[in-house]
């Protein structure tokens, strides 16, 4: 877990340029970012390998987006561990959530259905 | 690397060595059957520090006793009266004498033998009030970080909690521990996924063994239980299985080495950072092993925490009994929102406002003036919760608990 020790300084992605991305990626090789600020369906912006990305729904601040594209099966890592396994093809900036990831543990079921 | 943690202010000396930041008159009720009683004799005494404590059950629970006990004996408590009904299982007289053996003044009411709800409840006012009295005149001497203990638990976690907060919180855990401070965190049912990584900060072999089995004993008791520490709103936040939850929860406990694992009412023989195994032994029983934030709170406090840490996202407003919580909001639009409830802005790390350790260093500066005697946002507005139920647990063995400077760098 040492990437969780370097994700302290964050968020040094939001630094970089002028319009800074809503979204921060945790660990170096995390396939998913992680978003600082709510977005809102339109709203544009550049993923981490430059692609743009418009987003389809209000997402609040603290869901994560897909940084590159996963495939059904795949681990999903966030600050370079493994939170899941994806349930189905996931696109490059897409919502990463219940619908698409499932827990490698412990299923989770909110009202019907399993996470 | 960083500011100091303040260094001395003045406490409230108790016979048992320890010190409080608090000096509390607790009123605990023995069964739910007495609560209202209880309630009513604290009602007018909303800023003296009075304080309700108690037990719903009317059969025997011996976790539940040792939790009272060492509630009542607290360091942030100074006087403590008990509230019977009279006919409940909870042993009144063994609780009073242990009480009394502490050197605090305590009085024990029996509804059932004081004429009913009115008299008791007039007796009952009448001896706190006295408390008040005496107890404004209480010596103070002075009180060092290495005297204090500070507990941590998350609620209401969102996604930016384990970007904001818990890291930093993990940060203050690593800076007071550092400077001599006994620091607990808790919920192994949210270290699902972080055991390995756990079991490597142990400062012995055997205790690494007992760290691991303590998350695996809770993973069981999930899957036991159908499911897992994973609230509706975590998954509104962002949150999506309970190995992202835990990832975020479990950063709260800093990087530094971990120096035993406890349960409830064990109190720590010094400085170090403790894990507080909070899922009951043996088989599933009584269902959730914990139902709200608030019995963890009470677990963390049993354990001597003079003060708690409390990280959220989506946005607790609770406070405590007995001992004070600082709320680190996580999440910036939680914070703007809330903020009346909120002790410390961790989600200015997100927008740019300031840094993880900006936010470590405010945690640090805000828990010494806590513990000098600056209220909490959740004090200053009432917030005293508190809850109590079944559990059942086994005394700890020995590899929990390695003796001071159990191993040579390796």
């Amino acid at each position: 877990m040492a990437e969780l020790e370097q994700s302290r300084g964050l968020p040094t992605s939001m630094r970089n340029g002028e319009a800074p991305a809503p979204y921060v990626r945790l660990g170096e090789h995390d396939n998913v970012v992680v978003l600082a600020r709510h977005v809102d369906a339109g709203d544009s912006f550049a993923g981490p390998a430059g692609e743009t990305w418009t987003m389809s729904a209000h997402l609040d601040v603290g869901n994560k987006l897909a940084a590159v594209p996963i495939a059904a099966g795949d681990r999903v890592f966030k600050v370079g561990v493994p939170i899941g396994t994806a349930t189905r093809a996931i696109e490059s900036g897409e919502h990463v959530h219940s619908h698409n990831l499932r827990s490698d543990h412990i299923p989770i079921e909110l009202e019907g259905e399993t996470r | 690397m960083s500011t100091p943690v303040a260094a001395e202010w003045s406490g409230y000396p108790r016979a048992d060595g320890r010190k409080g930041i608090r000096n509390v008159v607790a009123v605990a009720y023995l069964v739910e059957c007495a609560h209202h009683v209880a309630r009513e004799i604290a009602a007018p005494y909303g800023d003296d520090g009075v304080h309700v404590v108690g037990f719903p059950g009317c059969y025997p629970n011996s976790y539940a006793f040792r939790m009272l006990s060492r509630l009542c004996t607290h360091p942030n408590v100074g006087a403590v009266l008990l509230v019977s009904l009279g006919c409940e299982s909870l042993p009144r007289e063994e609780l009073q004498a242990i009480v009394a053996d502490s050197g605090r003044p305590v009085q024990t009411l029996v509804i059932q033998e004081r004429g009913g709800t009115r008299s008791t409840v007039a007796a009952g006012r009448a001896w706190v009030q006295s408390q008040i009295d005496a107890l404004a005149g209480a010596q103070r001497v002075a009180m060092s970080i290495e005297e204090l203990t500070i507990g941590t638990v998350c609620g209401g976690s969102d996604g930016t909690s384990g970007l904001t907060a818990n890291p930093a919180v993990g940060r203050a855990f690593d800076a007071l521990v550092g400077a001599g401070a006994t620091c607990i965190f808790e919920e192994t049912l949210e270290m699902v996924g972080c055991e390995e990584d756990l079991a490597q900060r142990a400062v012995t072999p055997a205790l690494a063994v007992e760290l691991r089995e303590s998350v695996a004993k809770a993973e069981r008791y999930s899957v036991a239980m159908g499911y897992p520490s994973f609230a509706a709103g975590n998954a509104t936040g962002g949150l999506t299985t309970i190995e992202e939850k835990s990832l975020g929860a479990y950063s709260k406990s800093g990087r530094g080495q971990v120096h035993g694992l406890i349960k409830p009412g064990d109190i720590p023989e010094r400085g170090g950072l403790f894990l507080l195994d909070v899922v009951p032994d043996g088989d599933s029983r009584w269902g959730f092993p914990n139902i709200n934030d608030s019995v963890e709170i009470a677990e963390l406090i049993s354990c001597g925490a003079h003060a708690i840490l409390f990280t959220t996202g989506r946005g607790s407003v609770v406070g405590s009994a007995i001992a004070p919580v600082i709320k680190v909001c996580a999440n910036p639009e939680t914070y703007a929102q809330l903020s009346e409830d909120m002790d410390i802005d961790a989600g200015r790390i997100l927008d740019g406002r300031g840094t993880l350790e900006d936010v470590a260093a405010e945690i640090r500066g805000l828990v010494a003036e806590v513990a000098a005697g600056r209220l909490t946002a959740s004090e200053s507005l009432g917030h005293r919760e508190f809850v109590l139920g079944y559990k059942s647990f086994e005394p700890i063995g020995p590899a929990c608990h390695p003796a001071p400077l159990p191993m040579a760098a390796a």
